[in-house]
């Protein structure tokens, strides 16, 4: 196959019309070369320069549309010229090339297809993507397309698990995984902004410090298996509202391992009290979850395990009971 | 390239009528088609509208793969589908071992780049029978009609052609009666008979020229 071919310009030529077709790739090699289009609405003219060293003509050539702008040579110019077949051969060689006009190509056609949904008023559609997500769900699900249906509230469970619209989804999901019609009393979906720490931190917190409550009364009642779950529940929460919360979390994830502990159930106390330190660096109770934890690998003889949690319990302010105990198991097990 | 050997590293099946994945739904992949037809669906108010066909060949879900964001369209398909799927991840493989598929991908942005651009272009445009004879200029750069071609078969309904516009439907259709009347067009149930592309074309014009 022929490669490209030179070609000189000289002042005022013009390399292309808009609107004129062309299979021609153009690279600037010396001289000048401005480009004149419109803008998308007809109303204005935009010019820039072909910049040196880089294709230009490539989007028209290769959709084979007609020119989308002017090529215009001011004070001479030589050009490379390469035909569509050509093009390819040289750049399916230059994977750096493509991959860097497939991003600009991308974020163009992104720019213009937001454009187009916004002048038909349907940008709210991009600012949120899960109320669509599911909303689509209910369009097929009404239609009766009961598996298309199931597979976008699939979908919008996986994506977003604590969404505004979660549980609405799993209560339509197992609808349409039956074979269920959508349920005509089902109050229509409106649309919520999904839920940032600000909107929902009322409803997390008054649930937060509630259940707490209930766990701490069946523990009380030496209720320990119920409490757990609870405590459990509790101390999977991420974000907090506020010190009160955090301090809710942190005696959870405690009386977790405190619970799973006296049930007998030691690696899934370890596990607890292992997730303390980090998660709770500076928590009221981690010198005495490293205790229990280090009692814990005691008891399963993990010994040099033991030694350096209660080594490292010494280590850590106030001077007290725990502190003693540690040494002398430190004395008892080193001696 | 051997497209069937590549199977075996990234070919995934889909059953007919199975979704492939869904309007909304935040993606980073893209799939060729090797065998089947898939159908590209929008949700439009309580309504499903098939947006395209597709076949063997053609790649679709690209619009995802390099900026993450959701998909703007469902994918459903038609017949039994054999894929190719790439996502971010083998990417790399994709532009270095088969450049071809990422040159195709090239030209592909291309050609939807334009579509995007002539479909913001009517939006824009600031006259409703200027849009409706530019959508009917659009449909027909579709198909490829050349510009001295007459009665050329475009097959729209007036709804389709007011959901190109983005205006009410009974706007439209006051618009396409000034054209028929002025004899450029004959509409017909599903479809429309442009006389002369000739005559569009100056009427597209002509139109733009008012505005400015």
């Amino acid at each position: 196959m022929p490669g490209p071919i030179i070609r000189t310009y000289k002042n005022g030529s013009i390399v292309y019309f808009e609107n004129e077709k062309s299979e021609n790739i153009y690279v600037l090699q010396r001289g000048r070369v401005v480009l004149t289009s419109k803008s998308v609405d007809g109303k204005d003219e935009l010019s820039e320069d072909a910049k040196l060293g880089e294709f230009f003509g490539v989007r028209s050539a290769l959709g084979r549309f007609p020119r989308e702008e002017t090529a215009q040579v001011v004070g001479g110019a030589s050009l490379l010229v390469f035909r569509v077949s050509e093009f390819e051969a040289y750049a399916i060689h230059k994977p750096n090339l493509m991959m860097k006009m497939m991003k600009v190509f991308s974020n163009q056609l992104r720019q213009f297809h937001y454009k187009v949904r916004e002048n038909l008023g349907q940008h709210r559609d991009i600012k949120s993507p899960a109320f669509e997500l599911i909303n689509v769900g209910e369009v097929y699900h009404k239609l009766g397309e009961k598996e298309h249906a199931w597979y976008a509230y699939q979908k919008y469970i996986q994506h977003y698990p604590d969404g505004t619209y979660v549980e609405r989804a799993k209560q339509l999901f197992e609808l349409a995984q039956n074979g269920g019609d959508y349920p005509e009393d089902m109050e229509p979906i409106t649309f919520e902004p999904e839920k940032k720490s600000k909107t929902s931190t009322p409803i997390i917190s008054i649930n937060i410090k509630e259940l707490y409550q209930k766990a701490e009364d069946l523990r009380n009642q030496s209720n320990i298996a119920e409490s757990i779950k609870i405590y459990k529940t509790i101390s999977e929460v991420q974000k907090t509202a506020d010190m009160e919360e955090s301090k809710i979390i942190e005696a959870s994830l405690f009386y977790l391992g405190d619970g799973l502990e006296s049930l007998e159930k030691t690696e899934e106390a370890i596990q607890a009290f292992s997730s303390f330190p980090t998660r709770f660096p500076k928590a009221e109770k981690l010198k005495e979850s490293i205790y229990r934890l280090a009692l814990l690998n005691e008891k399963t003889n993990n010994k040099e395990k033991a030694i350096s949690l209660y080594k490292k319990v010494i280590t850590l302010p106030p001077e007290d009971d725990i502190t003693q105990k540690s040494q002398s198991k430190v004395n008892e097990l080193e001696g | 390239m051997n497209l069937e050997l590549m199977f075996d590293k990234f070919g995934r099946i889909f059953d007919p009528d199975q979704i492939i994945f869904c309007e909304y739904e935040p993606g980073n992949d893209f799939y060729m088609i090797l065998n089947g037809q898939v159908r590209i669906l929008k949700t439009v108010g309580n309504s499903i509208k098939t947006m395209d066909l597709i076949n063997s060949g053609d790649i679709f879900g690209e619009m995802s793969l390099l900026d993450g964001q959701p998909r703007s369209a469902t994918a459903v398909a038609v017949s039994e589908v054999r894929t190719l799927n790439f996502n971010r991840e083998n990417f790399d493989y994709l532009m270095n071992k088969t450049p071809q598929i990422a040159f195709k991908l090239l030209t592909l942005f291309s050609t939807r780049i334009y579509d995007q651009k002539r479909r913001l272009q009517i939006l824009l445009f600031d006259d409703i029978t200027g849009k409706v004879a530019d959508v009917l200029l659009m449909l027909s750069e579709k198909q490829m009609v050349p510009e001295n071609a007459k009665n050329v078969v475009i097959r729209a309904t007036q709804e389709e052609i007011a959901s190109w516009c983005g205006q009410p439907l009974a706007e439209v259709q006051k618009a396409i009666q000034i054209l028929s009347k002025g004899g450029k067009i004959e509409f017909q149930p599903d479809k429309v008979v442009i006389h002369s592309m000739q005559d569009i074309i100056r009427t597209v014009l002509q139109k733009r020229k008012e505005i400015k």
